[in-house]
């Protein structure tokens, strides 16, 4: 398989200021060969050569949740550009931005990249960018459920507006952190930012994937907040029942099992476990690294190697109102079910 | 496309791995995985009176309790179908009485 394209996805909810981020960013020569796809050509202009509008058109697939829903939009304008660069119609493009509307839900497009058979060989999720308005963050966070999304699939998170915000942004970086620990968080300067921060994430790349979910472990580790409050109902009221945990095992999983028991939790709980990365002791000589949001889960790949010493299973979750020691005591049951019970010497010595 | 019944051949589901199913060993392995996947599905499944059975290393049949059989491509649509036979309630690994009975 050639070499996919990487896509972006420059997200946020209304007036936080994407097009004036993305504006920016189009001024940097990185993103002279990408192809720019808006919801619609708004106040700010947007100068580009490859610049495409498209209306956000969802389908719902069986299984008849939001983030199942395929973005045909997206599918009918990404297979159109293969076809158009393939003729010569249009020059060639070596990344795709995808902007998404202030209400729009983010995971659908990430769904779309790989339920479409086409897409899946010739696209690739390099990275979801959330636009946070300092001002507005925290009446959205309480009142706008969109928002949250927004925030917790970001891979990072552009604070806006800063130099009005003033005292109060240690506040919203801590109520951001709260909703998505794992989000390298950036400060825009009237909408500017480098573009080498926000492209090239590369966060589903193969060889960059331990890397990732190592980061995330540290994030999780070095945050000072408990993040395990789900029972808390106060926590609920302030942080919305999203909460980040990170769970550990030192005898290796049964892989099988674990796709049974990942499989049935999705179905059960899929909005609210809303990402989860990890590296897993599958009893081979290297980790499988696991990357999902909500119920796209990417498939998951072997590494060659443990990028450490540490060569137990690791896991991290973003969920809302789920407590970490049910998740971990549910897996570990199951875990166990697909193990030999351990030999009994009472025969022996009898 | 399956030419007896026009099943689209989808993308493999997560859980399958990343398996070569063009070289013969890889694909025996996968088979195993396979029957492998539904005895351990039987084994949570069996106290609601449901079972699975592999189907032509494509999909999977699920037997309801009235004698139903659905096929289902992979284990989100087993789920998703063990659901709906139970009026849309999910089957919940969370759940301590699921804990229990395993």
């Amino acid at each position: 398989m050639s070499e996919r394209i990487p896509l972006t996805l420059i997200t946020g909810f209304l007036g936080s200021g994407k097009t004036t981020l993305l504006g920016h960013l189009l001024r940097d020569p990185l993103l002279s060969d990408a192809v720019v796809l808006v919801n619609e050509l708004g106040e700010v202009p947007l100068d580009h050569h490859l610049l495409r509008q498209v209306d956000e058109k969802t389908v719902m697939l069986d299984s008849g949740c939001v983030c199942c829903t395929i973005r045909t939009d997206l599918v009918d304008e990404l297979r159109d550009l293969q076809v158009r660069q393939y003729r010569g119609e249009i020059p060639a493009f070596r990344r795709v931005i995808v902007e998404t509307t202030g209400l729009a839900d983010p995971v659908p497009v990430l769904g779309t990249l790989l339920q479409d058979p086409l897409l899946a060989a010739h696209y690739m999720a390099d990275g979801v960018v959330t636009t946070v308005d300092a001002i507005n963050a925290p009446l959205q966070a309480r009142r706008q459920p969109e928002w949250v999304k927004q925030v917790v699939v970001a891979d990072r998170i552009v604070l806006t507006k800063t130099d009005l915000a003033g005292a109060d942004q240690p506040l919203v970086e801590a109520l951001v952190r709260d909703r998505n620990p794992v989000a390298e968080l950036l400060v825009a300067d009237h909408g500017a930012i480098s573009a080498a921060a926000l492209i090239g994430l590369g966060v589903l790349a193969e060889d960059r994937r331990a890397e990732q979910v190592q980061a995330w472990l540290a994030a999780v580790e070095a945050d000072p907040g408990d993040h395990d409050h789900a029972h808390d109902h106060d926590e609920y009221d302030h942080h919305a029942g999203v909460h980040a945990f990170a769970l550990r095992f030192e005898e290796p999983l049964d892989w099988t099992m674990f796709g049974l028991w990942l499989a049935m939790l999705l179905q059960s709980h899929g909005e609210d476990i809303l990402r989860v990365k990890g590296l897993l002791d599958t009893g081979a000589e290297g980790p499988l690294v696991l990357h999902g949001v909500q119920h796209v889960i990417h498939p998951p790949t072997h590494l060659a190697a443990w990028p450490d010493d540490d060569h137990a299973s690791r896991i991290v979750l973003i969920v809302r109102n789920i407590a970490r020691t049910d998740v971990e005591q549910s897996l570990r049951t199951f875990d166990r079910l697909a193990k030999p019970e351990p030999a009994t010497t009472r025969g022996i010595l009898a | 496309m399956c030419s007896l019944c026009g099943t689209l051949g989808a993308a493999a589901h997560w859980s399958e791995g990343g398996g070569d199913r063009t070289q013969v060993g890889a694909r025996r392995d996968v088979l195993r995985e396979r029957h492998r996947r539904v005895a351990l599905l039987n084994r949570v499944l069996r106290s609601y009176t449901l079972s699975v059975d592999e189907w032509e290393e494509t999909a999977y049949i699920l037997h309801g309790p009235s004698g139903q059989a659905i096929l289902c491509n992979d284990l989100t649509a087993v789920f998703a179908e063990v659901a709906r036979l139970r009026g849309g309630v999910a089957l919940d690994p969370l759940d301590s009485t699921l804990l229990e009975r395993l």
